[in-house]
């Protein structure tokens, strides 16, 4: 196992670097200049020469690379164009709301997503599953920007029972930032009116980001639930006289979550895209709403940064995820290959 | 063929033997009988009639062989005995299943639950997937202790050990913290069948036992089964599409065709004479010493899927005896000795010939020519 992850970590560096490789490419050969952005509408062509110098933005591709990926072995992000501070100390600041977002979508994916999918395939063609694989078509056929406004307009707007917009009310102190996810924080810190707030702004949008994720993994849970249901050891299970407790709860379950938990893995690469467009809806601080906003600046170290650090993200995550698979699928052995 | 002992048989011979008294001799009453069972899967376009009213009895100790082409509905018939169908309403099971004079198939669920297990038990053909592949096999064992006994988890485990010693499993102890998939397919058929005897049922059912395993391993399972039944004293069906495994193992054999036995009576009356044209084909394709390179000689045509009504004799569009009736009527079972008064009413005895056939094979004819050579 130890070889196992040791490998993957190798294999990893290698995919970061082929990474850096094409999202730097990306962002230099789109049309525009950065360091005209920069200088600004009237600047004179001094000025922009400035820039363009401080930047290197005059060098040849490969120069500019290297001096990219050498500043990345000593933590340094570059220099980013919009907020003129290292992209590394942006990112500390905004990565925590977005961890707080996407864990929060993660958890809200899992405790909806694989009980409903899990009754639903026990319950199969039940009027449970038909509104469950309706509600779950609809979840997955919505984009997020469009639900994120519904839900906006419903529970703020009509109801006003969830508030909208950043991770605070805009009364509430932040609380002492020692993870910086404010939850979190505000938890440490015993503050529960300040927590209460912030769990309150998160749900809105957590659950339009996880809608999608929720909908997939409901589907998949069905299918392996059902599948794992018609399975000659659950007949076994039965012939053996064992209750239908024991039966879907000791047997079914954990054979069908095995399958359902390599979902989980996938679904985190499509949370952290999912953050440009939900952090943009409800303007959340995090680093996708960072990104967005350097993607229509031109910030290439910004965006550069926000997809590194997207892309180990992801990898470690589905790493953790085959590691978990690994442990509850005894036929799974990472021995030789 | 056995040989000796076994000339031109008289139905007379083969009525009561002591060992085995049927159900209609007034004398001990069978521990299972299946009585005119039928069982339907509702689909689109009606229904698949996979069993069409089929009886027979097993006695405690005795082990019958079910005998039939694969689809003929001898697993159907098994899972109906055990009542493992799905109770959503897509399987109809009609008829009568009496187990030690309860009426299986109308008993609340929870009796039926402790029945399955403890009462009667079965091991089905593919013991790699009928063991949970996430749970250990000594956990897969033990629960059907703690379940049915109330033991706990350290006199369970200790029982199950010294099941998996009776099975021929060697290294017990490790082997109970094992997982399926790092035995062989021999083992794990023995870890199955460890299961199914681990609280003596009355009743144990091997769908094809060995039909997944090894020519090699074969042998040894069933001689497993052989040995436990003989100690236990436990009732045994054992399903097979070879009349070659039955053979040596069973005292009576039902010939299964089409969701309808077609033959029953004693083993060596069904090899020494047998009457139905079907039984008869499944003999010709059995290998034999004297020629086994020879590739077997299949019946030729499949069984037919039933969806409607059966009309005339299901085997009719194979059979090379065909005459005028049996296309318009379904033979009766019908013994071979004495005449029934009523056949198609009658439980049929468990111990004398019984063929459903409008034209059955003469005594008298050798049995080993497949239907197919007889026809060109
Ligand atoms: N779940 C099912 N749904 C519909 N038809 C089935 C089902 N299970 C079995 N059958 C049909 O019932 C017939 C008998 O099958 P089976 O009892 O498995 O045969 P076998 O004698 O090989 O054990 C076959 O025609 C099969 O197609
Ligand atoms: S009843 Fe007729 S068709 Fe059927 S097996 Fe006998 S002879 Fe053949
Ligand atoms: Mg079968």
């Amino acid at each position: 196992m130890a070889r196992y992850i040791a490998r993957r970590l190798v294999l990893m560096v290698i995919v970061l670097a082929g990474m850096s490789v094409l999202t730097f490419l990306l962002t230099h050969l789109v049309p525009g200049n950065p360091a005209k952005l920069m200088a600004g509408l009237h600047a004179t062509q001094a000025q922009v020469d400035v820039y363009t110098r401080r930047y290197g933005l005059n060098k040849p591709l490969p120069v500019q690379y290297w001096r990219y990926v050498t500043g990345l072995t000593h933590g340094d992000f570059g220099t980013s164009l919009t907020t003129q501070r290292p992209v590394a100390e942006d990112l500390k600041q905004f990565a925590p709301a977005t961890a707080e977002l996407v864990f929060a979508a993660m958890v809200l994916t899992v405790v909806i997503g694989v009980p409903l999918g899990a009754l639903s395939g026990l319950f199969h063609r039940s009027w449970f599953d038909h509104s469950t694989r309706v509600i779950s078509v609809a979840g997955a056929a919505m984009p997020a920007f469009w639900l994120g406004m519904i839900l906006q307009v419903v529970f703020f707007a009509k109801l006003g029972v969830l508030p909208v917009g950043g991770q605070l009310d805009i009364l509430s102190q932040s609380p002492p930032t020692i993870t910086g996810m404010v939850v979190v924080d505000s938890l440490l810190a015993g503050q529960f009116t300040v927590f209460r707030d912030a769990l309150l702004h998160l749900i809105l949008p957590a659950f339009t980001l996880a809608a999608g994720g929720i909908a997939i993994v409901t589907r998949m849970s069905r299918g392996a639930m059902e599948d794992t249901l018609e399975t000659d050891f659950i007949r076994m299970a039965r012939a053996k006289g064992m209750p239908e407790l024991r039966v879907v709860g000791r047997h079914a379950l954990p054979n069908a979550l095995t399958s359902t938990v390599t979902v989980l893995g996938l679904q985190v690469g499509a949370l952290f895209a999912g953050t440009f467009l939900v952090e943009s809806v409800f303007t959340w601080p995090g680093i996708g709403l960072y990104a967005v906003t350097g993607i229509r600046d031109q910030d290439y170290a910004a965006i550069m940064g926000v997809t590194l650090l997207i892309a180990i993200t992801y990898c470690l995550a589905n790493l953790v995820v085959d590691v978990i698979y690994a442990l509850m699928d005894p036929r799974i052995t990472y021995a030789g290959t | 063929m056995s040989e000796s002992g076994l000339e031109r048989t008289t139905e007379t011979r083969l009525l009561p033997a002591s060992n085995h008294p049927g159900a209609g001799d007034g004398l001990l009453s069978p521990l299972l009988s299946v009585e005119r069972l039928e069982v339907q899967f509702r689909a689109k376009h009606g229904a698949v009639r996979a069993v069409n009213g089929v009886t027979f009895q097993v006695s405690s100790g005795e082990m019958l062989g079910l005998v039939g082409e694969s689809g003929s509905g001898k697993s159907v018939t098994s899972l109906a005995i055990m009542r493992l169908f799905p109770r959503d309403g897509s399987v109809i099971s009609m008829g009568r299943v009496w187990f030690d004079g309860q009426d299986i198939l109308s008993i609340p669920e929870p009796a039926m639950r402790r029945l399955r297990g403890r009462d009667m038990a079965i091991v089905f053909q593919n013991p790699m997937t009928s063991l949970n592949p996430t749970m250990r096999v000594g956990l897969q064992i033990a629960e059907i202790l703690m379940v049915h006994e109330g033991l706990g988890r350290r006199q369970a485990f200790e029982r199950s050990e010294a099941l998996l010693q009776m099975v021929g499993v060697p290294a017990v102890h490790e082997s109970l913290a094992k997982y399926a998939h790092e035995f062989s397919g021999g083992m794990q058929q023995r870890i199955t069948i460890a299961m199914a005897l681990a609280l003596q049922p009355r009743l144990l059912i091997a769908d094809e036992p060995t039909t997944a395993l090894d020519v090699t391993i074969q042998a040894q399972v069933l001689d497993l089964i052989r040995e436990r039944a003989a100690e236990t004293g436990m009732a045994v069906v054992l399903i097979t599409h070879n009349l070659g495994v039955a053979a040596g193992l069973t005292q009576r054999i039902a010939v299964m065709y089409a969701g309808l036995l077609v033959e029953v009576g004693e083993t060596r009356s069904i090899f020494a004479s047998p009457r139905h044209p079907y039984t008869v084909g499944l003999l010709g394709s059995l290998p034999r010493a004297d020629y086994h390179r020879v590739k077997l000689t299949p019946i030729p045509g499949m069984p037919p899927v039933q969806v409607e009504e059966p009309k005339g004799c299901p085997f009719a569009p194979r059979c090379a005896r065909q005459i005028s009736v049996c296309s318009t009527e379904t033979p009766a079972l019908r013994s071979m000795g004495r005449q029934v008064a009523k056949p198609s009413r009658a439980v049929p005895n468990t111990c004398s010939h019984l063929v459903a056939c409008h034209n059955p094979v003469p005594t008298e004819e050798t049995p080993l020519m497949p239907l197919g050579s007889r026809r060109d």
